[in-house]
């Protein structure tokens, strides 16, 4: 974001956004309230509303900075190798170590995506779209078994991962191993009947 | 004397009690459990807040007996494929469509269940995991007879399968592939090998 656009309430604006990432994370986008989020950060509701009109700008703010991390973290795994599989599997361990307690603004971009609202939707996915293009591209550049259809195993793949902040819990492996056990089980296959 | 009257006109009231948790699965599912009133449930099948009580005594009741409703399907499919007795990856593959089809075409309940819990009142929320956990439980089973090295694989077969299906609710458009065919080539990518 340009500075020139950038609230001049900067000091209040990031505990403001912190605070709605926090209870949308946790609560949920529709359960959250602009009174619950104001009490939240110690504002009063109409003080949140001089820095976003709506609930649904708020929502957007925190996506765009959750995108941010996620692609930060894409590219500095992307970096640490050439092969397409164990970039692939570096990203999904950036990702999942970003959404299990990493950062609640990449937390909410894959648990939150209000679904009846269209025009909101439809922005949140343009959003989404430009971070899942890594996984486009690295899926696209792995040399793949006949029969697998890679727009699936994106799909799968990021779906059981963001799927992690609901069955994620303490007695299992750490998130990056659970990355490189899920990817090998892919790996491991039966060899499929010609 | 209370309890016979209502066994009498059994089918009417559990068809009303239904209408009622339908209604409340809905609201729930799009305007959120803590921003839903008795009162805007009520209002939704055309009853007074009077009328809702008579059969729940909070929206508690309500949240547990949506949880309950999905619960019973669940079983009933699980019943299904239990009664079929064939190679353990082609049982995976029914239940993965069953869940899959439920997931997609009962999305309220769905989204109910599989959505955020609420997270101050630590009684509800055991009601509420319990549900979800009897469904984990028969996944596992299931997962349990299927040729995987080790208990891990298994693990992780039954996390990243039930995960993806479950996200699936966030891209799927009707019209493209149908829950069955989306099912199907899940349980593909867990079985086959992916590289050449």
């Amino acid at each position: 974001m340009p500075r020139s656009q950038r609230p001049r309430k900067i000091n209040r604006y990031q505990p403001l956004l912190e605070a709605a990432a926090g209870l949308f994370k946790r609560r949920g986008f529709e359960e959250t309230s602009i009174r619950d989020i104001a009490t939240e950060a110690s504002m009063l509701p109409g003080s949140v509303y001089y820095h976003f009109p709506s609930k649904d700008e708020l929502l957007v703010a925190i996506y765009k900075i959750g995108i941010e991390h996620h692609l930060k973290a894409a590219r500095d795994a992307i970096a640490t190798s050439k092969d397409p599989l164990s970039q692939l599997v570096a990203v999904c361990q950036a990702h999942m170590r970003a959404i299990l307690g990493g950062s609640d603004f990449a937390t909410v971009v894959v648990r939150v995506l209000p679904r009846n609202d269209t025009a909101l939707f439809d922005r949140l996915v343009a959003l989404r779209d430009e971070y899942e293009d890594i996984f486009r591209q690295l899926i696209a550049a792995l040399p793949l078994a006949p029969g697998v259809n890679r727009k699936f195993l994106r799909l799968t793949l990021l779906g059981a991962l963001n799927s992690a902040p609901v069955w994620y819990h303490s007695g299992l492996d750490d998130p990056k191993t659970i990355v490189d056990k899920i990817i090998q089980r892919f790996v491991d296959g039966e060899k499929r009947a010609a | 004397m209370k309890q016979q009257a209502a066994s009498q006109k059994e089918p009417q009231t559990n068809g009303r009690r239904q209408e009622l948790i339908d209604a409340a699965a809905y609201l729930f599912a799009t305007k959120g459990f803590e921003a839903t009133t008795m009162r805007d449930i009520a209002a939704h099948v055309g009853k007074t807040p009077g009328a809702l009580y008579y059969h729940f005594t909070s929206k508690d009741d309500l949240l547990v007996a949506v949880h309950s409703q999905a619960r019973k399907w669940g079983e009933s499919i699980f019943q299904e494929v239990d009664s079929s007795a064939e190679d353990p990856w082609l049982r995976l593959e029914k239940i993965c469509i069953a869940h899959m089809q439920a997931l997609l075409e009962r999305s309220d309940y769905a989204a109910v269940v599989g959505g955020t819990l609420p997270e101050d009142d630590a009684k509800l929320r055991r009601q509420l995991v319990g549900v979800r956990d009897d469904w984990e439980r028969r996944f596992r089973e299931l997962i349990e007879e299927l040729p995987l090295k080790t208990e891990s694989d298994k693990k992780y077969v039954r996390l990243a399968l039930l995960g993806a299906m479950n996200y699936s609710q966030v891209w799927f458009r009707p019209n493209r592939e149908s829950p069955r065919a989306i099912a199907r080539k899940m349980v593909d990518l867990m079985r086959y090998r992916l590289l050449d």
